[in-house]
């Protein structure tokens, strides 16, 4: 082949350019670590990196999603242990006053109003800016002082309503849990030509009339949303049109010590999977929890029950106790059968012993009966009911008060069920401690209540703990994915770049010799 | 034959290597001349024998200076740097675009989009807080500035693209009017002994040029001439005639090219192939396809993230506002979005909650778009889909490479063929010289043997 000097030329050229570009191509390797490092590189290695680094990035904020949640958990645990260690208390300062005098039971009444304080102080913990226990509603604490009726809220409307009429909300409310009714204008106009629809969640669903969804709103301006709430609304003479998205919503709620609502708040925790973290105030401290206990019901009705000594002294409720009013109508015989009886015994104020003596409950056994058989305890003695509702029993005699007796109920043979020391000017009290006993089942059942929530807590931290272990493990899988796809293999690649190297300094060795033979050297 | 007529033929001899050794230091002047065709001497060797009458008249004159050529080789080259033209130039062009949409590196739409996503659900934990709504107001800020600055980079390349047009279309016409003048020189220049060869060069060397710049048919015609036309048949040069093209920008400021036929037709689909072919290809197809998803991402991001955040609640409890504001018009989805100025102005605007109570619902459910399959007919996310587009400028970028390596190489190949058939070779021409320089010499030696012999005869006579 004839070679020119051009070829020869332009061979090296093309030659010292192409291994030029392999070197600089491996020392870029090298240098960013990285053997992707354009999409025309690797371009399939390049969507791949994308879609973990996409990957990676959603798994991350399931993790900080979980921490979240987690935390919020952890503290409603802890919530609900001291929630635990409160009721104990309260049982125990129950138990303990039962036949107490007056001013102890005075005492532990106080305390158990300290631990209803409390325990409304935990009930409306806050975590963060959201209380623990309110579901989704966060601008009211969520259980009041008092016990309110069912209540229908005053309407507020959203802040950029066209709307400019008036909005009022009537009616009783009649449902069981608290919510939020919303209506929402979906084409704007005067009343009864806008339409609208309306949710009783607040705005997560709708009513759904199918097929055409919008209610045209009534000219006369009143709309019911269902359990008795009624919002009427007046455009004053028609002429303030509402707009289009113009919201309104009430908030009504049953009756009760609980303000929040039903909703549970959630958070995702890995693709397409939602976790309900929060647990509502209504589950854990009212009467639609596990335990069917209203907690703050039953605190208050121990507090009465201590702090009042005439608890019993109303038959079957406001009805005062007469020496007419049958036995078992009294409140705390709920559990009365026939074979039940009243025993007697005791001293007398003057040192000497009253006879041992028992009175058979029956179907007509009354106060009466009971009053007659403990002033024949005394011998020559009257007992009565006071005015006040006190117990009274007299001498005939002298006229002197006598009453230090015990009166027990028992069952025939069977031991004191519960016995309760009276003392002069007693209230009469048929049983308090039966009463108090009545609180403490309940309390027992609030901590089953309280229980069953913290088990709850637990199931979910549990379940959190799987997903996040999973998470992590796939976030792990990921980052080697990454690294295999994307990292440069330094060893290999150094390996490389030293034959390169070798490559272009032999090329320009060869560069610098080109033309240095030809035939003009020998022409001399 | 009589002895002076030694002298003419000493005379012919010392003129024919002269001339050779001058057509020797030409080849030698144009070494590094592009398009250069070495040339040759054709020595001829003139007069006849006639032993009879002893007459001989042998002598040698320079018939012809050849181009040393094959014509094969020549075309093939023409084709190969029309398709190498079209190589590097779409080769640049894609690199250019690798530019904007790779992100493979991080710090581009797909990560945006992921700070977007993750902004929702960091409000979703957190629905009033105000530090939350602001970081997915500037996540939503950079991810809309990002896909606008998308839109306006892949825009200003295109206009790049359609600057580059015209500036090709007047350096084809330069060499359309070049070679129309070269066919008149060539066609007006009588002889053909070699006379034409620096214009025949120089015409070669112009349609290896156009052809780098466009896809052309030449037809070389009998009197030296070529016509070179456009394929689908409308002529650039005839003879003496040539025809320039001519470019317009449509509403899009896309370049289109006419050529000078009276029907006034665009001519963008015949020109597929040089650096011309590659502009429109990029103007034409590739870079439309690359706005179209852009385009496709901004109105499938604002529709998706809209229709949602249109029903659920702000801080103020309004509904039905728009998270994204976008011009309805699909063309221009891309260059519009951006975040309601709405909610620029207080981000408590934004709709975090599905109800009324501040649940933070909605920012988690507008959070679980990211996979949702709502783009490529329902097949892919918005994240996969702007990976896949990562994944096929990549693609392409890879193959115009491994397509530019091929060309390039056929192209050294042939210009290697090419240089070996008509190159210059130093050697070569040296040892020409020492050939001719030998002839001279001889012929030198020729006269003074001959005037030897005319002394001799002169001797004679005296």
């Amino acid at each position: 082949m004839r070679i020119t000097d051009s070829m020869r030329f332009n061979t090296m050229v093309n030659n010292l350019n192409h291994t030029q570009s392999d070197y600089n191509e491996i020392s870029e390797a090298i240098s960013t670590q990285k053997k992707v490092n354009r999409a025309s590189d690797d371009p399939v290695a390049a969507t791949r990196i994308l879609d973990i680094r996409r990957g990676k990035a959603a798994i991350e904020q399931y993790k900080q999603n979980m921490d979240i949640s987690r935390s919020w958990i952890s503290a409603t645990e802890t919530t609900l242990s001291s929630a635990y260690d409160m009721l104990n208390t309260a049982m125990g300062i129950a138990l303990g006053s039962a036949g107490a005098d007056a001013a102890t039971r005075e005492n532990a009444a106080a305390n158990i109003q300290d631990i209803i304080d409390s325990m409304r102080s935990l009930a409306n913990t806050k975590w963060g800016d959201r209380y623990l226990f309110s579901g989704t509603r966060e601008d009211v604490a969520p259980f009041t002082v008092a016990p309110s009726d069912a209540t229908i809220d005053p309407p507020q409307a959203a802040g950029s309503n066209t709307f400019a009429g008036t909005v009022v909300s009537s009616g009783a409310y009649t449902g069981g849990t608290n919510k939020t009714y919303a209506v929402k204008i979906t084409s704007d106009g005067l009343l009864g030509a806008a339409t609208y629809k309306f949710s009783t969640d607040g705005g997560r669903t709708w009513n759904t009339n199918a097929p055409a969804p919008d209610l045209v709103t009534p000219a006369n301006g009143v709309i019911s949303l269902g359990d008795g709430v009624t919002l009427t609304f007046d455009d004053v003479s028609g002429t303030n049109p509402f707009g289009e998205n113009d919201v309104f919503y009430v908030n009504a709620t049953a009756a009760g010590y609980y303000q929040g609502n039903d909703e549970n708040l959630s958070i995702p925790v890995n693709r397409g999977t939602n976790d309900e973290y929060s647990l509502t105030g209504a589950e854990v401290f009212t009467a639609a929890g596990a335990g069917g206990v209203d907690i703050f019901r039953t605190l208050h009705a121990l507090k009465d029950a201590l702090a009042s000594d005439a608890i019993a002294n109303t038959a079957g409720g406001s009805t005062p106790v007469t020496a007419a009013t049958l036995l078992k109508d009294i409140d705390g015989y709920t559990g009365y059968s026939n074979t039940d009886y009243v025993h007697l015994e005791g001293t007398d104020t003057s040192g000497n012993v009253v006879s041992d003596d028992t009175l058979a409950i029956t179907d007509t056994t009354t106060v009466g009966d009971l009053l007659g058989k403990i002033g024949s305890a005394f011998g020559n003695a009257t007992a009565s009911i006071a005015s006040d509702g006190k117990l009274k029993v007299v001498d005939n005699t002298s006229g002197a008060s006598l009453l230090a007796v015990t009166i027990g109920i028992r069952n025939m043979g069977g031991s004191s069920d519960s016995t309760l020391q009276f003392n002069e000017g007693q209230t009469f009290i048929i049983d308090q401690a039966k009463v108090l006993s009545d609180q403490v089942a309940d309390l027992q059942k609030a901590q089953k209540q309280i229980l069953v929530n913290q088990a709850e807590c637990g199931t979910k931290t549990a379940h959190l703990d799987i997903v996040k272990n999973n998470v992590t493990a796939f976030n792990e899988s990921l980052s080697s994915l990454l690294s295999e796809t994307q990292d440069a293999n330094i060893t290999e690649l150094a390996m490389k770049l030293s034959m390169k190297e070798i490559a272009l300094k032999t090329s320009y060795s060869i560069a610098a010799k080109l033309n240095s033979t030809s035939i003009l050297d020998f022409l001399r | 034959m009589s002895i002076t007529s030694l002298l003419s033929t000493a005379r012919d001899t010392l003129l024919a290597n002269q001339m050779a050794i001058d057509i020797t230091g030409a080849n030698v002047a144009n070494i590094g001349t592009p398009g250069y065709t070495r040339q040759r001497p054709a020595l001829q060797s003139t007069g006849g024998g006639n032993t009879g009458s002893a007459g001989t008249q042998l002598s040698v004159t320079v018939d012809r200076i050849d181009r040393i050529f094959d014509r094969y080789i020549e075309s093939q080259l023409g084709e190969q740097r029309q398709n190498s033209g079209y190589s590097d130039t779409l080769l640049q062009g894609l690199n250019n675009i690798q530019l904007i949409l790779d992100d493979s590196q991080g710090g581009g739409l797909n990560e945006q989009l992921n700070k977007f996503w993750s902004a929702w659900d960091t409000l979703s934990n957190n629905p009033d807080g105000i530090v939350e709504r602001s970081a997915l107001l500037s996540a939503a800020e950079n991810l809309s500035g990002t896909i606008v600055s998308y839109k306006s980079d892949l825009d200003s390349v295109s206009a790049n693209v359609s600057q580059n047009i015209s500036d090709i279309v007047s350096q084809i016409n330069d060499k359309v009017s070049q070679i129309s003048y070269l066919n008149g020189q060539i066609t007006g220049m009588a002889g053909d002994k070699g006379e034409k060869n620096a214009l025949l060069d120089r015409q070669a060397e112009a349609l290896k040029e156009l052809r780098s710049m466009v896809n052309v048919t030449s037809i070389e015609n009998a009197d030296g001439s070529i016509n070179v036309y456009l394929s689908n048949g409308d002529p650039l040069v005839q003879g003496l005639e040539s025809h320039p093209l001519s470019v317009e920008l449509d509403v899009n400021a896309r370049s289109i090219v006419y050529s000078d036929n009276p029907t006034h037709v665009p001519v963008n689909s015949s020109l597929t192939s040089g650096k011309l072919g590659a502009y429109m290809e990029m103007q034409d197809t590739i870079i439309p396809a690359y706005v179209s998803d852009i385009n496709e991402v901004a109105s499938t991001l604002a529709t998706r993230v809209n229709e949602l955040h249109r029903t659920g609640f702000d801080a103020f409890k309004n509904t039905g506002l728009d998270f994204f504001t976008i011009d309805a018009d699909p063309t221009k989805a891309a260059a519009t979005l951006s975040v309601n100025s709405v909610i620029v102005a207080d981000t408590n605007r934004i709709a975090a909650s599905a109800s009324v109570t501040q649940d933070g619902e909605m920012a988690s459910r507008i959070a679980a778009v990211r996979d949702e399959l709502s783009m490529n007919g329902n097949k892919a996310t918005l994240n996969s889909f702007l990976s896949a587009m990562v994944g096929q400028i990549g693609q392409q970028v890879a193959s115009a490479k491994r397509d530019n390596e091929h060309q390039t190489a056929l192209l050294n190949n042939l210009t290697n063929q090419r240089e070996s058939i008509s190159g210059v070779s130093i050697d070569e021409e040296m040892i020409n010289l020492i050939k001719y320089q030998m002839g001279y010499s001889a012929a030198g030696k020729l006269v003074m043997t001959t005037n030897d012999m005319l002394d001799t005869l002169m001797g004679l006579l005296s």
